[in-house]
């Protein structure tokens, strides 16, 4: 069952996207039944309702790492993260590993984290800084690690995925643009892209492609607004999916 | 209700009231919960101030009030006379905050006595006029004496002395005699918590790290078995090691939480010793419990799913983190209310807390999520003064689509940083990304952070 199928059906839009649906939504029952019990109780909502609609279970799994990739510097995918670390941070503190002291204490409260339940820690080097993200994200009883990576090694992308899997945090991994076209260990790839905010000033438009999910059903991209004046993030549109079904294997 | 501020009393506050009561009578007061432990660790703490009066200072065994008995036998000629001395500690007390009653007397039960329910000279007579309360007798017995219409200390010695145990027991006539002097009553000293150390001495000095760690190990599990009796656990520990020749290194562990276990510990001891440098050869090493407190102890439950996993899990991870990092490489961030952005937060370390509050919110004010350590000067093209058009940074240009109004961020000569004056605006770009950037008072603009 694959989407070429679809051509022969009958002409009409109408007619042809209900089938579409029709088979998404069979093939995702197919995908649950097949996947064990990976129960909803383990999922982190990212907080942003557009975001869970493009992730299967509705949001990020507790014990695995999730990469977000600004497609430009200034782009808005550390908010996004930091926005799903405030969800998270209601099962644990969140730690951010923050090498290059970078990350701005007065800007979190706009991305709903909790100073109280936040501990950052500042290593000095390189090497310090990836023992610090392994040894947090196996802690028991941490909620999110966040850290923002420049260059990240396969071995180091595996030891960091295995150390997740051993932990009961989400891990969410900030990466410049060079990551996308870098393979990674991570569960879950999100490519966010800035658009400009026109017409009116000041709602960051943000494009959020997910380029990889583990267990997903598509290479889905959804477009969505961040209100500054509120802290609010709605959806704007959601762009059609793409022609190819990616099923990634569980 | 048990003890009421200065301020209160005029609403009419008292000791003994119901809280509801006292709530409707004083609606602006804040009401803490009595926490007799924390009371009884405070007194202690002024029992060893008080030692600069009196050799021996032991708390009153017998009430729940606070109360510090202070032996001056021959302490006296030191500080004039004992008025001298009681004033002295009145304004010593005074510099620490606290609000005292002393009365001097030959003793404890005449002290006590006339320090809560008289004044004047202790002679004999004016004990004898004070109330029953004074004896330090419990409540069920003052009442009863009362119903007895025995009001006063006086009318009981004037009573034959053999009909009182029979009707009230022998306390009554134990706590007479204590007061008039027929009966010794001993002041307990409370004394300061020795040090706990451990001490290792050899002849051939050792070397290699790990002949060093098995030697702490053994005088780690010393040093716990000193103070696991106390129901104690450490919270700093220092660890010397003396060489011959060069000068001793002192290496620290310090806890977030008080612990006794041995391998906890122990980890932390062996991530600070790979990270110092280690003397040449180690002839003595020392270690010592240089802080400790009461271990909190938690019960297990039969099933080990039902706990929660955890705070005993990420205090010890912020143990293992602080002690490869450093301790100010661990830290939570406390707003601070400041105008200059790089100033606007604090860092506070975690294994050492100064303060335990919450974290005010910043009101309203945009600020980007990364902000560089130092604003990168950048070179802008404007259209006009507050219009900048395009930037030039990391040997990128960037088309400036949309530009807020300057914010002026603006401090005066007497704070720390001089004298700034920033206007910053917050720039959206051709490509969507999102910059800070300031003007500053000579026209030069920098990129202070960027929106990610």
């Amino acid at each position: 069952m694959n989407a070429n199928d679809v051509c022969s059906q009958p002409a009409t839009s109408d007619e042809r996207s209900v089938s579409i649906r029709d088979l998404r939504n069979r093939l995702c029952q197919f995908q649950h039944r097949l996947r064990s019990n990976e129960c909803v109780a383990n999922v982190v909502s990212t907080g942003v309702s557009a975001l869970d609609g493009i992730l299967p279970g509705g949001g990020l799994l507790r014990g695995t790492l999730s990469e977000w990739i600004a497609a430009v510097p200034g782009s808005g995918a550390a908010s996004l993260a930091m926005r799903v670390a405030s969800e998270a941070q209601q099962e644990g503190p969140l730690i951010i590993v923050d090498r290059q002291k970078q990350f701005y204490a007065p800007a979190f409260h706009a991305t709903g984290v909790c100073l109280n339940r936040t501990i950052l820690v500042r290593p000095e080097s390189r090497g310090d800084e990836l023992w610090a993200v392994e040894k947090a994200l196996r802690c028991p009883g941490v909620g999110a690690v966040v850290c923002q990576l420049e260059r990240l090694r396969m071995q180091e992308f595996r030891r960091l995925q295995l150390a997740a899997e051993a932990g009961t945090a989400v891990g969410l991994l900030i990466r410049p643009s060079i990551a996308h076209r870098q393979s990674g260990w991570a569960s879950v790839r999100l490519l966010v892209t800035p658009r400009l905010s026109v017409p009116r000033r000041f709602r960051r438009c943000l494009e959020v492609r997910c380029l990889y999910v583990k267990g997903g059903l598509a290479d889905r991209t959804v477009q969505m607004e961040v209100c500054d004046e509120t802290n609010t993030v709605c959806m704007a549109a959601e762009v059609s999916h793409s022609a190819t079904v990616q099923a990634a294997g569980a | 209700m048990t003890i009421s501020s200065h301020d209160a009393i005029p609403h009419g506050v008292r000791s003994g009231m119901p809280l509801a009561e006292a709530q409707a009578l004083c609606e602006s007061a804040t009401f803490i919960p009595h926490d007799v432990e924390a009371d009884g660790h405070e007194l202690q703490t002024l029992a060893l101030l008080t030692q600069y009066f009196s050799p021996t200072v032991g708390m009153e065994q017998s009430s729940g009030s606070h109360c510090l008995v202070l032996d001056i036998t021959g302490c006296a000629h030191l500080f004039g006379d004992e008025f001298g001395l009681a004033r002295q500690l009145l304004a010593e007390l005074a510099r620490y905050g606290y609000f005292a009653h002393v009365a001097v007397a030959k003793t404890i039960g005449a002290a006590w006595g006339i320090a809560r329910y008289g004044h004047g000279t202790a002679s004999d007579r004016r004990l004898r006029s004070l109330p029953i309360e004074a004896l330090r007798i419990p409540d069920k017995l003052v009442r009863s004496l009362q119903d007895f219409d025995l009001r006063r200390i006086g009318q009981l010695t004037a009573m034959p002395r053999d009909s009182l145990p029979a009707r009230f027991g022998t306390v009554l006539t134990e706590r007479l005699d204590q007061m008039f002097g027929h009966r010794e009553e001993l002041v307990v000293p409370v004394s300061r918590p020795k040090p706990v150390s451990a001490k290792w001495v050899t002849e051939e000095p050792i070397r290699h790290l790990k002949a060093i760690e098995h030697v702490c190990e053994n005088l780690l599990v010393e040093v716990l078995e000193a103070i696991r009796p106390q129901r104690q656990g450490l919270l700093l520990l220092t660890l010397t090691l003396k060489n011959e020749g060069g000068s001793p290194v002192e290496i620290q562990v310090r806890l977030a939480q008080p612990t006794d276990s041995h391998r906890h510990v122990m980890s932390l001891l062996n991530l600070k010793l790979e990270a110092t440098l280690l003397p040449e050869w180690v002839f003595a090493v020392e270690m010592e419990a240089s802080v400790r407190a009461p271990v909190r102890v938690q019960q297990r439950s039969l099933f080990a799913d039902d706990q929660p996993a955890g705070d005993g899990d990420v205090r010890r991870l912020i143990d293992s983190l602080s002690a490869r990092l450093g301790q100010n490489a661990v830290v939570r961030p406390r707003l601070m209310p400041e105008a200059t952005p790089e100033r606007a937060v604090g860092y506070e370390p975690l294994t050492n807390p100064t303060t335990d509050g919450q974290a005010d919110s910043a009101v309203g004010l945009q600020r980007p999520l990364n902000l560089f350590a130092t604003p990168e000067s950048i070179c802008v093209v404007t259209a006009a003064p507050d219009a900048p058009v395009r930037i030039t940074w990391n040997r990128q240009d960037h088309r400036l689509i949309h530009v807020t109004k300057a914010e002026r961020i603006a401090t005066d000569w007497w704070q720390e940083t001089g004298s700034i004056r920033r206007d910053y605006f917050q720039a959206e770009s051709d490509n969507g990304a999102r910059f800070w950037l300031f003007r500053d008072r000579a026209n030069n603009w920098f990129l202070h952070g960027v929106f990610e």
